[in-house]
């Protein structure tokens, strides 16, 4: 939204809700009126998403529209719900009220519609209504008298579809009215949630449809309930999503391989030219391993993250994503996590960030709690380089029982992230299990095919928010601890590796000693703390620390049989087991906080990770030295 | 009039929910209201797993112990009644 497109007239300054049930095509809507210009925020204090955007009237004037979350009443059940009804309401302290609301009800289901204008119409707030999905009611030939209904309602009503210019036209003339904004808003702040009032307001609404000679099932949602007999049948619907699970885990796993392969490329041509371009000095260290590590650190998350929030809009979009969610519930209801958890989960695989970014589809609030503090425990593939290169020195090339050790130890440690997160989830539930359990009463919407263009916006919307929210803190990050590992200088004549005598290098002595009981020597120790920007940035800071002079894949070939040498087989399996718990990713950190609001949780997470990894490592280590003798 | 619980309602079959049912306030919101025409479409294999209920036009998952605090009479016997009466 910007400045330049906000008329002088004071227009812009009317802000209209759109308010209406979940599914009802809203945002479809949304999208219509207000095109491009839209924006994406955290409701104040809260990670609920409110998009804002602006729209323009018949006359040109402009208009602020706010989509608030969809709601089936105005007593909210959850944190979604709360926000639209405190913003309708005029209940919250930070944000105005909107002076205009637009119900928007779905033609084929409109008494449940009609309950929400109801409970508004019973606190007297200004609105208009906007019957969506008049296709659906036309196509079959139905009548639909919306000038009766109008009448019945006493307030204005417009007929829309949120594929057509038809109706948002209307809409645009309607609001030019100005008597239309200069409505009293009641006095409505201190109404309290009353559930007595569902069945008034369904009474009112069924008068309602019986005066506009609308009492009659509007639509025809049969053949969603078809496809539902096969994809919500036990047989056939798990097999369907079972396919569609491996095809997104695919997809994140493989696809997102080649744009991120040519993304290190650029990053590595870019690196490169500067490298040729600039005398060797401070600035030119700064630039490439500070600045473009980070900036190509940052956008590399991005082919995992479009792609898998394209499958998410797209299951969102078509309505079968709450179908996936029930079909999973029994698995992830033992773990007291719905099944809306799996697909973070299961993304999480590729990379903790999008899995992460994923969780928002939760509604539940301490499902999106468990979820988002387990999914750091699935095997990224961040972790894959060290895992390759410590397998590779320390686990025998044999073959046992036909297959070989070393792809056996890469899949336990596949199954000990995933036994480890279940554990957790489940240490969790008993831990939290005195609340109420987590309640399913999950709307199965009608099916239908998502359209490109809100697609797009969608994605859009997710790149921008990942790179305004969390690309400048890892990229902050790594020139942080670019800094950390370059000064002090080491002075001319230093014997060792340049790092070893700088902050980094002096934080990695001073804690070697407490490391020392798991087996880490102070090379690891200090190869650790650049890992931090990323995990399989350890690899090359070992290359550092052991003064290699390869760069590149060729540091981990070379790399192998020195530390294999140098390391202890007890030290190898240690690290292995701490690269499976340990919180060795920042910017999970920082999208945690960023997606949880506030620094709680992922410090606890941080704190509980990094407990468990040290144990894990040093029953590890222990029992290596003992049992093996090395 | 024999009233039974959502859950227990054999799939496909119309049923009416009873006017005395005391559900969830969450559902009564959802559109879980009284007299309200209900039916199962799916039953899960699994004893605690998720019940797919349609309720007038819109269809909802619902777990067991959630479908089984609703009250419901087929729709044959609410008919039989009305006749008595």
């Amino acid at each position: 939204m910007s400045e330049t497109k906000v008329d002088i007239s004071g227009l812009a300054q009317r802000r209209l809700a759109l308010l209406g049930n979940p599914n009802c095509g809203k945002t479809a809507l949304f999208n219509r009126l207000t095109g491009s210009q839209q924006k994406v925020a955290n409701y104040a204090g809260v990670t609920v998403e409110l998009k804002r955007g602006l729209m323009k009237t018949a006359t040109g004037r402009s208009v602020t529209v706010i989509d608030l979350p969809g709601t089936y009443s105005l007593n909210p059940s959850s944190q979604d719900e709360t926000v639209a009804c405190a913003m309708v309401l005029g209940q919250s302290l930070r944000e105005k009220a909107p002076d205009l609301t637009a119900v928007v009800i779905d033609a084929t289901r409109l008494r449940r519609g009609l309950r929400l204008v109801a409970a508004l119409k019973r606190l007297g707030v200004p609105m208009v209504v906007l019957v969506n999905m008049m296709d659906r009611v036309r196509s079959q030939g139905r009548e639909f008298d919306v000038a009766r209904l109008q009448a019945a309602l006493g307030v204005p009503v417009i007929e829309a579809t949120g594929i057509s210019t038809h109706g948002t036209d209307a809409l645009r003339q309607l609001l030019d009215q100005n008597g239309l904004w200069q409505q009293a808003r009641p006095d409505i702040a201190t109404v309290r949630p009353d559930t007595g009032t569902a069945r008034t307001d369904d009474a009112q609404a069924q008068t309602w449809l019986q005066a506009s000679a609308l009492d009659q099932p509007m639509g025809d949602h049969e053949w969603s309930r078809r496809l539902d007999g096969w994809l919500l049948q036990p047989v056939t619907g798990v097999l369907v999503l079972l396919v569609l699970l491996f095809l997104i885990f695919q997809a994140v796993f493989a696809w997102a391989a080649w744009p991120m392969g040519l993304i290190e490329g650029a990053t590595g041509w870019v690196s490169a030219s500067v490298d040729a371009l600039l005398p060797a000095g401070l600035l030119k260290s700064l630039l490439i391993d500070g600045v473009i590590a980070g900036l190509g650190g940052v956008v590399i998350f991005l082919p995992q993250i479009l792609i898998l929030f394209f499958f998410i809009l797209v299951m969102e979009e078509s309505g079968y994503l709450p179908r996936a969610a029930l079909l999973l519930d029994r698995l992830m209801g033992s773990l007291g996590l719905s099944g809306r958890a799996f697909i973070p989960l299961l993304s999480s695989f590729a990379c903790a960030i999008p899995g992460i970014m994923a969780a928002r589809t939760i509604s539940d609030r301490r499902t999106k709690w468990v979820t988002v503090f387990i999914a750091p425990l699935m095997t990224c593939s961040a972790r894959l380089p060290v895992y390759t290169l410590l397998i590779g020195a320390f686990i025998p090339a044999k073959t046992v029982y036909g297959m070989s050790l070393p792809g056996l130890v890469l899949f336990g440690l596949y199954v000990m992230g995933i036994v480890s997160a279940i554990a957790v989830a489940w240490v969790l539930k008993l831990w939290r299990g005195a609340g109420e359990p987590v309640q399913l009463m999950m709307e199965l919407p009608d099916y239908h095919l998502p359209r490109i263009k809100d697609l797009a916006i969608g994605l859009w919307q997710r790149a921008s928010i990942f790179l305004r929210n969390v690309g400048g803190i890892i990229l902050s990050l790594t020139v942080i601890l670019w800094f950390l590992s370059t000064f002090p200088q080491a002075p001319v004549g230093f014997t060792g590796s340049p790092i070893e005598y700088s902050f980094a290098g002096r934080i990695g002595q001073t804690l070697a000693g407490f490391f020392a009981p798991i087996g880490f020597n102070w090379q690891i120790v200090v190869a650790l703390i650049p890992g931090l920007a990323a995990r399989e940035v350890m690899v090359a800071a070992l290359g550092t620390v052991y003064a290699l002079s390869q760069t590149g894949d060729e540091v981990g070939a070379a790399l192998g049989p020195l530390i294999a040498q140098d390391w202890t087989l007890a030290t190898g399996l240690s690290l292995l087991i701490w690269f499976v718990f340990a919180p060795q990713c920042l910017a999970t950190l920082a999208v945690v906080r960023k997606e949880m609001g506030g620094w709680a949780m992922p410090v606890g997470m941080a704190v509980f990770l990094f407990g468990l990894a040290y144990a894990a490592s040093w029953v590890t280590y222990r029992l290596a030295l003992n049992l093996g003798g090395f | 009039m024999a009233s039974r619980n959502l859950n227990q309602a054999p799939v496909r079959q119309w049923h009416r929910i009873s006017a005395h049912s005391a559900h969830h306030p969450r559902l009564l919101e959802l559109g879980f209201l009284p007299l309200e025409n209900v039916r199962v479409l799916q039953r899960s294999w699994f004893k605690r797993g998720a019940l797919v209920v349609q309720v007038g036009d819109a269809v909802f998952g619902l777990r067991p112990d959630e479908a089984s605090q609703i009250e419901v009479h087929a729709h044959s016997e609410v008919l039989v009644d009305l006749a008595a009466a």
